[in-house]
């Protein structure tokens, strides 16, 4: 019997629904500021790798946390493969920028990618060897197999960052949202990030990625997504893309 | 080596220096596990204002003839509640408010407690009274540090997730701000029984010192905890036993011994470093 973290664990996904349906979305930080994200349509479809791209401060990351369930909105409905946020927590994993876990705290790399397990072991549950075995192939799979009981302090950028898409691997999640991960990695890591997003594209997972890095956009990724001041301002597949419009989206 | 020996166990011939050996190594060492927590979580300044807002509980309670240390869980109770509170929904920076709360909510024990006829109380809640603990109450600390280490295993790792990613942890639907307050619930019973040992000025001592320490020397928050909650019972037997042959403050020579072993762990650390 597993108690699970959120009552509404095990609500199926709609069939043939998109990966994320987004209509009149609305974020507000700060009724003066105006709005941090002012999304009127957007669908992306469930298998798809797909980039969002724009400057700083152009809701990039609001998006994302929205996806996540992690940032409140004032109005419109969002929905991930047919239901509402937050109504399947296993079926989202959502990698924040490096920045916001406190990477100095005693675990081993090991247990920290155990974390991606735990939405499905609930309360008063410990890993079992399914999750054991899980989490060291994944660690093995991502390069982490000779740091795995080294503390999480110990580790490089890039070593995070694997470590944070090996926690969501291990999740078993549908839709990955993941926040800036090419930033300050190395190229071997950035080459394994989207190896991996092109094996778990394959298995049908979505991918979501916010980025600033443009140089293999149309290789890396299927969908490309441009916001601007909270705006989606073009929505294309990667082959089309013009890196005119991409420049444009920088000014 | 039997004088030594004799040295060590002849101070516990006497009843009240069983009780305060067993009390202390019970309380130093729950300490030591939670503070783990309050250390890497960065709770000491709460730990602190949760001992010192026990004091208005302590003295309303003695006023009206009721269990002081009910007294004190109560008020320590409701200060985790406030803070958790105040935390969520306040504008002011969350310490800022529980300066301006502990403050005032000592004060007013130190008020209420200047209206009674004897001082002599108040001495005890604020340094300690290790040795004038009675059997009954040995049986309300083993209750509280059951329950905090029962509720500990329980939450284990919800708590280690929710101290270093909470937003893994609201993502996989972990309400971390409900176990944030359970925690300092539970802290508040630590600290009450802490209050007993050590006194109100020196909880926090217990707390994050030991802890501190044994965050110099692992890895691994279940192995932080355990090497914290050895280090906080050592240092307790050693104090004890220091107080009792050089006269001085039990709860003062208790925490001064922690303050010891954690200057000789960041000397070594300091020299294998070099």
């Amino acid at each position: 019997m597993i108690l699970h973290y959120s009552g509404r664990h095990h609500v199926d996904s709609v069939p043939g629904s998109d990966a994320v349906t987004i209509r009149n979305l609305r974020v507000v930080y700060d009724a003066s500021q105006g709005d941090a994200l002012n999304c009127t349509t957007l669908d992306i479809p469930a298998g798809i790798r797909a980039a969002l791209i724009g400057p700083n401060g152009a809701g990039k990351s609001t998006l994302l946390k929205t996806l996540a369930g992690l940032q409140p909105y004032n109005a419109g409905t969002v929905s991930i493969y047919g239901r509402p946020v937050r109504a399947c927590h296993h079926r989202v994993a959502y990698l924040p920028q490096r920045g916001e876990i406190d990477w100095r705290f005693p675990i081993t790399v090991r247990r920290f990618v155990m974390t991606g397990r735990y939405v499905h072991l609930g309360w008063f549950t410990n890993p079992q060897r399914y999750d054991d075995t899980l989490v060291e192939q994944t660690l093995h799979r991502l390069g982490l197999g000779a740091v795995a009981d080294r503390r999480i302090s110990d580790l490089s950028g890039g070593q995070q960052q694997r470590a944070l898409l090996a926690r969501a691997i291990v999740q078993e999640a549908e839709l990955l949202l993941l926040d800036e991960p090419f930033n300050n990695v190395d190229p071997e890591t950035r080459l394994l990030i989207c190896t991996i997003l092109d094996e778990l594209q394959q298995l049908g997972r979505t991918a979501i990625v916010a980025t600033h890095d443009l140089s293999r956009i149309r290789q890396e990724f299927d969908l490309i997504i441009s916001l601007r001041a909270g705006a989606v301002v073009s929505q294309q597949a990667a082959e089309l893309y013009q890196q005119a419009v991409v420049e444009e989206s920088y000014e | 080596m039997s004088e030594l020996w004799q040295w060590l166990i002849a101070p516990f011939a006497y009843q009240f220096m069983q009780n305060a050996l067993i009390a202390s190594l019970l309380i130093a060492a729950t300490c030591g596990i939670i503070g783990s927590y309050v250390v890497l979580r960065r709770l000491a300044f709460i730990g602190d204002a949760l001992a010192h807002t026990a004091l208005p509980g302590v003295v309303i309670a003695y006023m009206n003839g009721w269990s002081l240390v009910g007294g004190a869980l109560a008020a320590g109770v409701m200060t985790a509640l406030g803070i958790g509170w105040m935390a969520r929904k306040s504008t002011l920076r969350e310490d800022t408010a529980i300066g301006v709360i502990f403050t005032a909510m000592f004060a007013l024990g130190i008020l209420l407690m200047s209206r009674l006829q004897s001082f002599r109380d108040l001495s005890h809640i604020l340094f300690g009274n290790i040795l004038g603990v009675q059997s009954q109450e040995l049986w309300l600390m083993t209750a509280v540090a059951l329950v905090v280490l029962v509720v500990l295993v329980l939450f284990h790792k919800e708590l280690e997730l929710t101290s270093f990613d909470g937003t893994h942890a609201e993502v996989i639907g972990i309400q971390s701000n409900r176990l944030r307050t359970m925690l300092l619930i539970l802290l508040a019973f630590t600290v009450v029984t802490g209050i007993q040992v050590v006194g109100v000025v020196l909880t926090s001592a217990l707390l994050v010192t030991p802890a501190a320490a044994a965050s110099l020397i692992t890895s691994d928050l279940r192995r932080m905890m355990v090497v914290s909650a050895l280090i906080g019972a050592g240092s307790a037997f050693v104090g004890l036993l220091l107080s009792y042959y050089f006269a001085v403050a039990t709860g003062a020579a208790i925490v001064l011994t922690c303050t010891a072993v954690f200057g000789v762990i960041v000397l070594i650390n300091w020299i294998r470093q070099r």
